[in-house]
C-alpha cells in the first residue's frame, strides 16, 4: 500500500464542517483558556483570595486577643501566612509568564513539565506554611471566641504555647505527606503523560 | 482592508482539514474534540501576532495544533482503546475500516502519541528538515523514526488485511 496516497485519501469533507462556521471560530477565541496551566493560575487566584482573608482575620484576632502568648502564637500564624501569599504571588506569575505555543513540540512539553513541577514545589511549600498552622488557628480562634467576660478560658500559659508548637512542628511532616498525595492525583497522570512523550521525542531509536 | 481578525479566520477556514485531523488522530470523544478545537483556535490567535510569514501558515499551524492538542489533554482510559484492540486482538477489525485509508487512520491512531505526529508530517509531505524543527529534534532522529514507525504501521495494515 502506497502510504502517502491512501492517507491523502482520508474523507476530508467531514473535518470541514465544525471550523466553516465563523461564529464558532470567533466564539473560541473569545473564551478563557483551559490549558492545564491556565487552570492553575485561575485556582491561584483564588487562593490568594483566601489567603488575603485569612491574614486580614488574624490581624483582627490580635485585636481582640488580651493575651500576649494567643498575640506571639496569632503573630506567628500571620507571618507564614504572608511567606505563603508572597510564594502564591510569585508561582502565578511565573506561571502567567508568556511562551510561545508556535515554538517546537519538545520545547513546548518541557515547559509545561518544568512548570508543572515548579507548581508542585510551590504546593509543598505552602503545605509548611499553610496546613500545620490552620489547625491551630482553628484552636486558637474557638478559644477566643468562646470566651465570655463570666467565663475566662485559660489559653495564656506555657502549656498551651508549648502544645501548640509541638502540634505544628509535628503537623508538617503530615501536611507534606498530604500534599504530596493530593499532587499526584491530581496531575500525577498528566505529568507522566508529558514525561512518556518527552522521553519518546528524545530517545534515539 | 482586512482586519487581522477576518483574515485569521479566513486563513482558520482555509487551513481547518488540518486542525480536523489532527485532533481526530487523538481524540475519539466528541465532547472532547470539540474543547480541543475551541482551545486551538484560541491559542492559534493568541500567536497570531507572532505569525511573521516566514513559513507556510501550514507549518505554523500544524506547531500550534500538535503543541495544544499534546499539552492540553489529559488521556483518559478511552483514549486507549484502539491501540489497545490493535496490540492485544490481531484478529480486531472495527466495522468502520471500509478501505485502505481507513485502515491507515485507524493503524496511526495506534500509535504512541508522539509517533503519531511524526507519521502524519511525514505523510502530510513534510521533508525530514521540516519535520525535525516542528518537533524539536534532529533530522537524522527523525529519519530514523520514521523508517522505523513505516514498518510498525506496515504490520498493523497486514494485521487488518492490507498489507502489500
Amino acid at each position: 500500500m502506497d502510504l502517502k496516497s491512501a492517507w491523502k485519501n482520508i474523507d476530508d469533507q467531514k473535518r470541514k464542517e465544525v471550523f466553516e462556521d465563523r461564529g464558532f471560530i470567533l466564539d473560541a477565541i473569545r473564551r478563557d483558556s483551559k490549558t492545564p496551566l491556565d487552570k492553575l493560575v485561575r485556582n491561584l487566584k483564588i487562593k490568594i483570595i483566601w489567603i488575603s482573608l485569612f491574614i486580614l482575620l488574624f490581624i483582627t484576632m490580635i485585636f481582640i486577643s488580651k493575651y500576649l502568648l494567643v498575640d506571639v502564637m496569632i503573630g506567628i500564624l500571620t507571618l507564614a501566612y504572608i511567606l505563603a501569599l508572597v510564594t502564591t504571588l510569585q508561582e502565578r506569575k511565573m506561571l502567567m509568564s508568556k511562551y510561545d505555543i508556535d515554538g517546537n513540540l519538545l520545547g513546548t512539553l518541557k515547559l509545561f513539565y518544568n512548570r508543572m513541577i515548579k507548581y508542585h514545589k510551590y504546593e509543598l511549600k505552602v503545605a509548611v506554611y499553610i496546613l500545620p498552622f490552620s489547625v491551630a488557628t482553628g484552636f486558637i480562634f474557638g478559644f477566643l471566641l468562646a470566651e465570655t467576660p463570666e467565663k475566662t478560658l485559660n489559653i495564656n500559659n506555657w502549656w498551651f504555647f508549648t502544645v501548640m508548637v509541638v502540634y505544628m512542628i509535628l503537623a508538617i511532616p503530615i501536611g507534606l505527606l498530604l500534599s504530596e498525595k493530593m499532587i499526584k492525583k491530581t496531575h500525577g497522570k498528566y505529568l507522566d503523560q508529558l514525561e512518556a512523550n518527552i522521553n519518546l521525542l528524545e530517545k534515539e531509536d | 482592508m482586512q482586519s487581522s481578525q477576518d483574515q485569521f479566520v479566513s486563513l482558520i477556514q482555509e487551513h481547518s482539514g488540518i486542525i480536523y485531523k489532527i485532533i481526530n488522530l487523538y481524540v475519539d470523544d466528541q465532547e472532547e474534540r470539540r474543547d480541543i478545537h475551541q482551545e486551538v483556535l484560541l491559542q492559534a490567535w493568541k500567536s497570531f501576532t507572532r505569525f511573521e510569514g516566514k513559513s507556510k501558515f501550514s507549518t505554523w499551524l500544524y506547531r500550534v495544533v500538535l503543541n495544544t492538542v499534546l499539552t492540553f489533554r489529559r488521556k483518559s482510559s478511552s483514549a486507549h482503546n484502539s491501540r489497545e484492540l490493535m496490540e492485544g486482538d490481531i484478529s480486531y477489525k472495527p466495522a468502520s475500516i471500509k478501505d485502505e485509508s481507513d485502515a491507515l487512520l485507524f493503524a496511526v491512531k495506534s500509535l504512541p502519541e508522539v509517533d503519531r505526529s511524526i507519521i502524519t508530517l511525514h505523510l502530510e509531505g513534510y521533508a525530514n528538515t521540516e519535520v525535525s524543527e516542528i518537533l524539536g529534534i534532529s533530522s537524522n532522529h527523525v529519519g530514523v523514526k520514521i523508517h522505523r514507525i513505516k514498518k510498525v504501521l506496515e504490520e498493523k495494515l497486514k494485521k487488518l488485511g492490507y498489507g502489500s
